[in-house]
């Protein structure tokens, strides 16, 4: 049986629906990420399990119980929220025992639970401090700590690194996959972030519009979207719109401007059926237009340094098409043809507005 | 640029001249040995401070002046504490509108509020005049109260009560425990301003006094339509030293930046 069970939920602000007729399960001990950018309804999904919302349908289940009407101090999720929400009238010891304390455990036991959770977060040293005196590291793994000492069924976290700056975003992101794992808990993780997002998730529900476009692991959505918003998030740039082709033994994804064509490898979409390909910037090589190579010509409209490589942004007839290069870089106006890697190349089906 | 930065100048000194003025004038002929008010004073003593103390008069106008304006005070907190969380915390659109309401007792002038108050409560509902008296204090400090607690309370942000709610907490145990803590200063500070409004009030409260029932203010009023002597001015001392212990206090718990403030 599912962990965690969202079913049909539908959620809104006045007359704007934020959430369509959700569904979605979490499994035991597994770290679930909802993402997507703001306002596709992540964080309302979030505030609805935990409680803090109602939504106006559907119902959440939590093995097998429905929650929908218990209270949130009664469902015993633990929270960490974006702004860290430390109580600052207290030192960083009695916020990590808030909960314990509410729970009316004993002293002795509040005392060795906190200082267990502390270590955890490496922050022992830190017990008798304000959170005002703390860095922003800091105070998020107190939030951490704070709503993992209740021992929670399910941890709930909203945007929890987005306040921090780059290097501590990817060691604190480490840090939680770590606990999470070493302690097997469940967890729902609402982010942004693609990068952060992967790193940290078992499986990842990419949300727009208040619908899951895609459900799986962040391999599966990284290496195949479903569709060209998700395909967008994981780093997709280049959407070329065209008609599939069955001509003898190959497939061919022909363009009517130019009559290009781009063999595919293999697609279990129909023939003559309009798709999309989309390619990742890595995916189209630049040669120089001279190499006489089949592809697209284009004529470079300007080329970046990434560190990595070269970007360039090449205006095509097909629009304007971003393609890297390891070393070799093309200065503007220079002529070029743009060949498609076929391993990179996926096709999307052109979804009926 | 010169020129307008010496009309500068010139018009600061004369907006402090204007402020502080009379209140050095009335210091001074406080001190004043001579029987009438006359400035500057040609002996200084303290004898018409210890003449405050002699009269029952003003001791007895001062003991009512407090008893109002605390009385005033914790109604207007029970009133206003609630008022201003809700306020803090709904997102609805009337937030403002009703905001701005409760700020109406400032925008109204007294005269108007005090000849309100008593003809359409006071005498309409045939009110005791203590009763009156209390139920006005409460009305000029109300706003006060709400504007220095909401500005207190948007420093207390919401998640900081889910959090509390999401380890256990009941909604009004988390606002005990969790958000009164951390506007404790604000509420101080709001009682202590509505204090010095109510003790120094007199177009409200002239109305509503009645036998028996009668604050310092209007006292100290109803005494120079009949005396000449520097005792009002001691007084006057008094009070303003009072007002400026009190304003010390506030600055030192919260700042008088929370007034200023939205």
């Amino acid at each position: 049986m599912e962990f965690l069970k969202l079913q049909n939920l539908t959620a809104a602000y006045d007359q704007e629906i934020v959430l369509k007729k959700m569904n979605l399960e979490v499994k035991q001990g597994e770290l679930l990420s909802l993402l997507g950018s703001s306002g596709c309804g992540k964080t309302t999904t979030l505030r609805i399990v935990s409680g803090f919302l109602k939504q106006r349908e559907g119902s959440v289940f939590l093995e097998g119980q429905e929650i929908s009407k218990t209270h949130p101090s009664e469902r015993g999720f633990g929270y960490v929220f974006q702004n860290y929400a430390l109580f600052p009238h207290l030192n960083v010891e009695d916020n990590v025992g808030f909960g314990l304390k509410q729970r009316k455990v004993g002293r002795e036991e509040i005392n060795k639970k906190v200082f267990e959770m502390l270590d955890m977060v490496d922050l022992a040293a830190f017990a008798g401090k304000r959170p005002l005196e703390l860095s922003g590291g800091q105070r998020q793994r107190v939030a951490l700590a704070r709503a993992l000492a209740i021992s929670p069924r399910l941890l709930l976290m909203d945007e929890p690194l987005s306040n921090l700056d780059a290097a501590l975003r990817i060691k604190m992101r480490m840090e939680i996959r770590r606990i999470q794992q070493e302690h097997n808990i469940s967890a729902l993780y609402v982010t942004h972030d693609q990068e952060e997002c992967f790193s940290i998730s078992d499986r990842v529900a990419v949300m727009n519009e208040g619908l899951i476009e895609q459900l799986g692991t962040p391999e599966e959505i990284y290496s195949s979207p479903a569709t060209s918003f998700v395909a967008r998030f994981v780093g997709f740039e280049n959407f070329i719109h065209g008609i599939l082709e069955n001509r003898g033994k190959k497939l061919w994804f022909a363009v009517e401007k130019g009559g290009i064509s781009i063999p595919i490898s293999e697609s279990s979409i129909p023939d003559k059926s309009s798709v999309v390909l989309a390619l990742r910037p890595d995916g189209l090589e630049l040669r120089a237009s001279e190499s006489r190579k089949k592809g697209i010509p284009g004529k470079v409209k300007v080329a970046t340094y990434l560190g990595k490589g070269y970007r360039h942004l090449v205006e095509t007839e097909l629009g304007e098409l971003i393609a890297d290069t390891k070393d070799e870089v093309f200065a503007a106006h220079t002529n070029v043809i743009l060949i498609p890697n076929s391993e990179s190349i996926i096709l999307l089906p052109i979804k009926n507005e | 640029m010169k020129r307008s930065g010496l009309v500068l100048i010139v018009s600061i000194l004369l907006v402090y001249i204007f402020l502080i003025g009379p209140l050095v004038i009335i210091g001074f002929s406080g001190f004043n040995e001579s029987e009438f008010l006359d400035f500057p004073p040609k002996v200084y003593s303290f004898r018409w401070f210890f003449r405050i103390f002699e009269s029952d008069m003003f001791v007895s106008a001062f003991q009512t002046s407090l008893l109002i304006s605390v009385l005033g005070a914790t109604g207007a907190l029970l009133v206003g504490l609630p008022a201003a969380y809700s306020l803090s915390r709904t997102r609805a659109k009337w937030r403002r509108s009703v905001l701005s309401l409760f700020m109406s007792p400032v925008i109204v002038p007294g005269v108007v509020l005090g000849f309100a108050l008593l003809k359409h409560v006071v005498i309409a509902l045939d009110i005791e005049v203590w009763t009156g008296m209390v139920m006005g204090h409460m009305l000029i400090m109300l706003p006060y109260v709400i504007r220095v607690i909401v500005s207190s309370l948007s420093n207390v942000p919401i998640e900081i009560e889910e959090a509390a709610v999401s380890l256990g907490c009941s909604n009004t145990h988390a606002f005990l425990i969790v958000v009164l803590p951390n506007i404790r200063s604000g509420i101080l500070a709001a009682c202590l301003l509505a204090f010095i409004t109510s003790l120094n009030d007199v177009p409200v409260t002239i109305f509503l006094t009645g036998p028996g029932v009668t604050t310092l203010p209007i006292q100290m009023l109803s005494y120079v339509e009949y005396y000449f002597d520097p005792t009002v001015s001691a007084l006057s001392v008094l009070l303003m030293l009072l007002t400026v212990a009190i304003m010390i206090v506030i600055e030192s718990t919260m700042g008088l930046s929370f007034f200023t403030k939205k």
